[in-house]
């Protein structure tokens, strides 16, 4: 990945870029915009986009070559003026979206910028001085890297982006180059700022969370079942992480020969008991793959079990569960892992710890149903 | 002091036992001084429940037949003390993996004062009752065909014993 950070013209080291041939010849087009990206009268000299592969969202086709309005064209003229370049930024450690969700100061910048942007002219024609803020030095040093050239393009009413060497480029709005230059300066996270600016989908997909069956549904007779599902989550790489959390409740209808309520889990009647709920139990994803809860032991089954509820007894037991994935999130200390029924070596809790930005929700229910009273007590299953 | 001698000292502190076991190579010792230890009822709960814990981590082979077992327990006298519970009702998930026919179960240990629960959890590759796996463990059971029966998988806890 590629990201990258206004060019700070007097810290220019020995890693970074030479001199720009052109930033010696100086002629200024109509707006004041030197040949060499040089600012007008007035205005930070630091007025530089980057080499950044820029695309247009909605275009396919690359630009390689500016265009003007004609021959006569005052800007024509100077079809390939270079008005603006930055220097490549250090490479971000973690690429896709920001680990904190949007909530990190980095991510208020960004969102407040995109926000104060959103009055800035539309089109090229219409442009202004670039956000002084987009100009700001930062603490970062340019790290070594080729200059990318953004011109006016009056035609298409924005910047185009030319890349030295053929490198790919394009033509955006004003507004959106900008947004983006701005966004990649805080962030420096080319996919992120793609995405939140220009809407452009990640190049990795997100996590989709999937189940398999990989034991039963078997059961015994008067309420007896096991069912084991294995979780796993497609488009997964190995900077997935995260959590799977899963909630589960379970209800029982249950009644004895006489027709009075059983409670399941309770005296000498097995089964679940609806004591146990509503819980919600955890995975955590590691690399991409799953594990029992936060432990090093690798995920094997998710089961719903229940030992036959008793003799001469007749009923259902419906256990609903919907899980999700939570990219990156930290479990909430309410989870524990007690060992015991019905999670055993999860960390679970009975406390809605209402998290938010799961990848989706995934059905996970079985319902089973017998008659030990006037039947013969088989016990038959559905899943979903 | 040796780490051995530290372990073996029924006066040692719960500290200086965990310090001495972490000193300890993989299988430093034999599967004796754990037993010794777990079996004999005049070392605090905590010593003898890292003793088990160590047993198992460090010696237990997997397969093992519940006679192999119950010879590496040595009489496993404190398994009366502990906590032997099928699993049978569940939603969640248990670290063992169970094969078609089987059962798992839950070993508690003896809960130590101010300590987190350990013990282990045993997958077999026979359904059994509770009763019949504790008897085959301790090597009471009157039914030769029991000690064939395997444990195929096993995971203590918590992570640490400590």
């Amino acid at each position: 990945m590629r990201a990258f950070i206004p060019k700070q013209a007097p810290s220019r080291t020995a890693n970074s870029a030479p001199p720009a041939k052109r930033e010696n010849i100086t002629p200024r087009n109509e707006r004041g915009f030197g040949r060499d990206g040089s600012a007008p009268a007035g205005l930070p000299q630091s007025f530089d986009f980057g080499r950044i592969p820029l695309y247009h969202p909605a275009a396919g086709k690359l630009q390689t070559k500016l265009t003007g309005n004609g021959p006569e064209d005052a800007y024509g003229q100077e079809a390939d003026p270079v008005v603006r370049r930055v220097m490549r930024m250090p490479e971000r450690q973690h690429g896709g979206r920001c680990a904190c969700g949007g909530g990190c100061p980095k991510c208020q910048n960004v969102h407040d910028m995109m926000g104060k942007q959103a009055a800035l002219p539309q089109t090229g024609s219409e442009h202004t001085a670039p956000n002084p803020r987009l100009i700001a030095p930062t603490a970062a040093q340019p790290a070594s890297g080729e200059l990318m050239t953004a011109a006016l393009d009056e035609s298409k009413g924005g910047l185009a982006i030319t890349g030295d060497g053929g490198t790919p480029g394009g033509t955006l709005p004003y507004r959106e180059a900008t947004n983006l230059l701005e966004c990649m300066r805080i962030m420096g996270d080319e996919a992120y700022c793609r995405q939140e600016v220009l809407g452009e989908a990640t190049a990795v997909p997100q996590p989709i969370l999937q189940k398999t069956t990989v034991s039963g549904p078997t059961t015994s007779n008067n309420g007896g079942f096991s069912w084991g599902s294995r979780w796993s989550l497609q488009n997964a790489t190995a900077s997935t992480n995260g959590w799977i959390v899963q909630h589960v409740t379970v209800t029982q209808n249950v009644t004895d020969a006489a027709g009075a309520a059983v409670v399941p889990g309770q005296g000498t009647f097995g089964g679940l008991s609806t004591a146990w709920y509503p819980l919600w139990e955890a995975w955590q994803v590691r690399g991409g793959q799953v594990f029992v809860g936060g432990s090093a032991t690798a995920h094997n089954a998710d089961t719903y079990g229940q030992n036959p509820v008793g003799a001469n007894t007749q009923g259902t037991t419906a256990v609903v569960g919907r899980a999700n994935f939570y990219p990156n999130l930290t479990l909430p200390t309410g989870f524990t892992v007690k060992n015991a029924a019905p999670a055993w070596a999860l960390p679970a809790t009975n406390t809605d710890p209402n998290l938010i930005g799961g990848t989706g929700p995934l059905s996970h229910s079985l319902t089973a149903t017998w008659n030990g009273v006037t039947g013969n007590g088989v016990t038959t299953v559905t899943t979903v | 002091m040796d780490a051995n001698d530290i372990i073996r000292d029924p006066r040692s502190g719960d500290d200086a036992v965990l310090d001495a076991v972490s000193r300890l190579r993989s299988v430093a010792t034999q599967a004796r001084v754990w037993t010794d230890i777990a079996n004999d009822s005049s070392y605090r709960t905590f010593h003898r429940d890292v003793a088990i814990y160590e047993l198992f981590r460090r010696h237990f082979i997997k397969p093992s037949t519940l006679g192999e077992t119950a010879s590496l327990l040595a009489g496993g006298s404190w398994l009366a003390d502990a906590v032997v519970e099928k699993i049978e009702t569940i939603s969640g998930e248990i670290p063992v993996a169970v094969p078609a026919g089987g059962a798992s179960f839950i070993v508690r240990f003896a809960k130590a004062p101010a300590r987190a629960d350990a013990g282990v959890y045993l997958a077999l590759d026979r359904d059994l009752d509770a009763d019949l796996l504790r008897d085959a463990l301790m090597s009471r059971n009157k039914d030769p065909g029991l000690d064939k029966v395997r444990i195929v998988d096993f995971a203590l806890f918590p992570p640490d014993v400590g």
